[in-house]
C-alpha cells in the first residue's frame, strides 16, 4: 500500500468517526436518573453525616461439597458439585484413567444443555425443582479387582477392562434440602423476614425522587447537569435531605436481616440417598452394590470462609469374584472441612482449607487370609495459586499399607501425597 | 421469557418524558433468573398522591413468563411520577424496567444484573408530562 493510500484510508476513516459522534438524530441525553441522584445524595450523606458505609458482603457460599476429582478424601459430602458450567461445556461425557463417565448430576444441567430456558424462566426453573434433586452417573471400563483367578494360591494382578462393557458403574442419587436462592419457598421466607422495611425504604426513595422531580420541572436546564452537581444542589433542600437519610438509614436496617437470612439457609442440613452399583465380567471381580445416606451441614461466615463437616453411612453388598457367599458390610465416613488463616491473608482470599477425613469400612464373612476391615484418616491442606488452581498436601494413615499404594512415600502406615496437576492447568506445553 | 437482551442494558438517561394528551405509556418488568416482586406506582407528582399502584408477585412474572406489562393512559396536562421497585434474589438475577410510548418507542429503561446480593433491588422513578 502506498502512503498516499494510507493517508486516505486514514482520512475517510477520521471522517466516519467525526460523522458518527455527531449522530444528529441521537437526542440530548440526561447526565443520569433520578434514582441514581438520589443514590448520589445517599452516598454523600453516608459519606458526611451517618457512618461510612459498608461494602456490598459477598454471597455466603456453603463449602459443602462432595470429594472429587484428584483430591485424595474417601468421605463423601451430601450436595453435590454443580456441573452446570461442565454441562454448557458440552462436557457431560468425561474420561479419567480409561473410564467413560456420563454424569448428569444434577439431571438439571442436562436438560439445561438441551433447553437453556430452563435456567433463565423462573417458572419453569421451578417446574424442574426435581432434576435438580436427581443425580445419574454412569461409567464404563476402568480396572477391575487383584485376586486369584486360577486358583494357584497367589493373588493375580488386576486386569484393565478392554470394553466399555465390562466393567460398568452407575450411580443413582436424591437429594433433600437446598441453599439454592432461586428457591421460591427461600425467597417469599425473606421477604416475610423483612416485614415492612422494603416498603417503608421505597417510599423514602419515593418522596425524594418526587421533590427532585418538582425541581427539574421547575428547571429543565437542571436534567443535563451531573448526578454529583444535582445530588448535592438537592441536599440543601431539608425535606429532601430527611427524604434521602431516611431511606438510607432503612436500607441499612435491612442488611443484617439479610445476612442473617442467608446464614441460616446456608446452614440448613443436606441429605442425600445414594443407590450405586458396578457390575463386571467375572475375570474383572465381582459385582458390587451399596445404598446409603450422606448428610452435610454447613456453617457459613463471611470473614473466615465457615466450616463444613460431612457424614456418610453405606451398606455394602460385594459378590466374590470366584463365587461362595456374598460379602456385605458398612461404610461409616466422616469429613470435616475448615478454611484457616483467611482473614491473616497468608494464603490469599480464600485462605487454607483444612479437612479431615476418616473412613471405616467392616465386612462379615471375607475369605480365610484376608481383613474384614479397611480404615484410613486423611488429613488435607489445599491452598489456592491463581484463581482456580488448589494444591492440596495430604497425610494418610490406614490399618493396611496397601491401601497407601498412591502415596509418594509410605512410613509404616502413615503416606503422603501432593498433587500440583491444578498448578499446571492452562500452561501450554 | 429468554435471557433479557443484551440491547435492553443501555439506560435511557431520562428524567422527565414528555407526550402528547392521548398518548398511552405502556410499563413493563422483566425478570430473568429469579424470584421476584415488583410495585409500580403511579403518583401525580403536585402532591404525590396516588393514581394508580401495581403491586406484582411472584406467581405473576411466573404465569407471564417473567415479563409483566400495565399500561396509563396521559390526559391533556397530567404530570405523573412513575416509581418502580422490584426485590429479587439468585447469583445472576435480572430485572428490566421500562417506560414505552404507544408507538412502541421506549422512553425509559432501567436495567440491572445481581452482582452479588442477597436481596437485589432495582428501582426508578420518571416523570410524565403530557401537553
Amino acid at each position: 500500500m502506498t502512503y498516499k493510500k494510507i493517508a486516505m484510508v486514514s482520512v475517510l476513516w477520521w471522517l466516519a468517526s467525526v460523522a458518527s459522534a455527531q449522530d444528529p438524530v441521537a437526542a440530548p441525553q440526561s447526565k443520569c436518573n433520578a434514582d441514581e441522584v438520589v443514590d448520589q445524595a445517599a452516598a454523600m450523606l453516608a459519606n458526611a453525616v451517618l457512618e461510612s458505609p459498608t461494602a456490598t458482603p459477598p454471597l455466603i457460599e456453603n463449602q459443602s461439597s462432595p470429594s472429587s476429582g484428584s483430591t485424595t478424601s474417601n468421605v463423601e459430602g451430601a450436595s453435590r458439585t454443580n456441573l452446570l458450567a461442565l454441562a454448557f461445556d458440552a462436557n457431560v461425557v468425561s474420561t479419567n484413567s480409561g473410564v467413560l463417565t456420563v454424569s448428569l448430576a444434577p439431571v438439571f444441567d442436562f436438560i439445561a444443555l438441551r433447553d437453556p430456558s430452563v435456567v433463565d424462566d423462573q417458572a419453569k426453573y421451578r417446574d424442574y425443582d426435581w432434576a435438580r434433586r436427581l443425580g445419574i452417573k454412569i461409567s464404563g471400563g476402568g480396572k477391575g479387582d487383584a485376586f486369584d483367578r486360577d486358583g494357584d494360591g497367589v493373588v493375580d494382578d488386576a486386569l484393565t477392562a478392554t470394553s466399555l462393557s465390562d466393567i460398568v458403574t452407575y450411580e443413582v442419587s436424591w437429594q433433600f434440602g437446598s441453599h439454592d436462592r432461586r428457591d421460591n419457598a427461600t425467597f417469599e421466607s425473606l421477604q416475610r423476614a423483612l416485614k415492612s422495611l422494603p416498603a417503608e425504604r421505597d417510599a423514602a426513595f419515593d418522596y425524594a425522587s418526587n421533590l427532585l422531580l418538582k425541581a427539574v420541572l421547575a428547571d429543565r436546564s437542571l436534567e443535563s447537569a451531573s448526578c454529583k452537581d444535582l445530588a448535592r444542589r438537592m441536599l440543601d433542600n431539608p425535606a429532601f435531605r430527611d427524604a434521602v437519610e431516611s431511606g438510607y438509614r432503612t436500607d441499612r436496617a435491612m442488611a443484617p436481616i439479610v445476612d442473617e437470612f442467608a446464614r441460616e439457609i446456608d446452614n440448613k442440613p443436606i441429605l442425600r440417598l445414594v443407590a450405586q452399583g458396578t457390575q463386571r465380567k467375572a475375570k474383572f471381580g465381582g459385582d458390587k452394590q451399596s445404598f446409603g445416606i450422606r448428610f452435610s451441614k454447613g456453617r457459613a461466615d463471611t470473614a473466615s470462609g465457615g466450616s463444613n463437616i460431612d457424614v456418610q453411612l453405606d451398606y455394602l453388598r460385594n459378590e466374590l469374584p470366584m463365587g461362595g457367599d456374598e460379602l456385605e458390610g458398612w461404610k461409616l465416613g466422616t469429613k470435616y472441612t475448615s478454611t484457616w488463616l483467611r482473614k491473616e491473608g497468608w494464603f490469599g482470599d480464600k485462605g487454607l482449607l483444612f479437612s479431615a477425613a476418616g473412613s471405616v469400612e467392616k465386612y462379615s464373612d471375607v475369605p480365610p487370609g484376608q481383613k474384614d476391615s479397611i480404615a484410613k484418616l486423611d488429613l488435607t491442606w489445599s491452598f489456592s495459586v491463581g484463581d482456580k488452581a488448589l494444591v492440596p498436601l495430604t497425610i494418610t494413615w490406614a490399618n493396611r499399607t496397601d491401601l497407601l499404594q498412591d502415596k509418594k512415600d509410605v512410613i509404616a502406615h502413615v503416606g503422603y501425597s501432593f498433587d500440583f496437576d491444578a498448578f499446571f492447568q492452562g500452561i501450554p506445553h | 421469557m429468554p435471557s433479557i437482551d443484551a440491547s435492553e442494558k443501555s439506560d435511557f438517561r431520562k428524567m422527565i418524558i414528555d407526550v402528547n394528551a392521548g398518548t398511552r405509556m405502556k410499563l413493563v418488568v422483566a425478570v430473568a433468573k429469579t424470584p421476584a416482586h415488583a410495585t409500580i406506582n403511579v403518583m401525580r407528582i403536585s402532591d404525590m398522591s396516588g393514581v394508580q399502584s401495581w403491586e406484582i408477585s411472584n406467581q405473576d412474572f411466573m404465569d407471564s413468563g417473567g415479563r409483566v406489562t400495565r399500561e396509563i393512559t396521559m390526559h391533556a396536562a397530567d404530570r405523573f411520577q412513575i416509581n418502580f421497585h422490584v426485590y429479587a434474589t439468585g447469583p445472576k438475577a435480572e430485572v428490566m424496567f421500562k417506560v414505552a410510548d404507544d408507538t412502541g418507542t421506549d422512553r425509559y429503561r432501567r436495567y440491572g444484573v445481581n452482582g452479588g446480593k442477597e436481596l437485589f433491588a432495582v428501582r426508578g422513578a420518571v416523570g410524565v408530562i403530557a401537553s
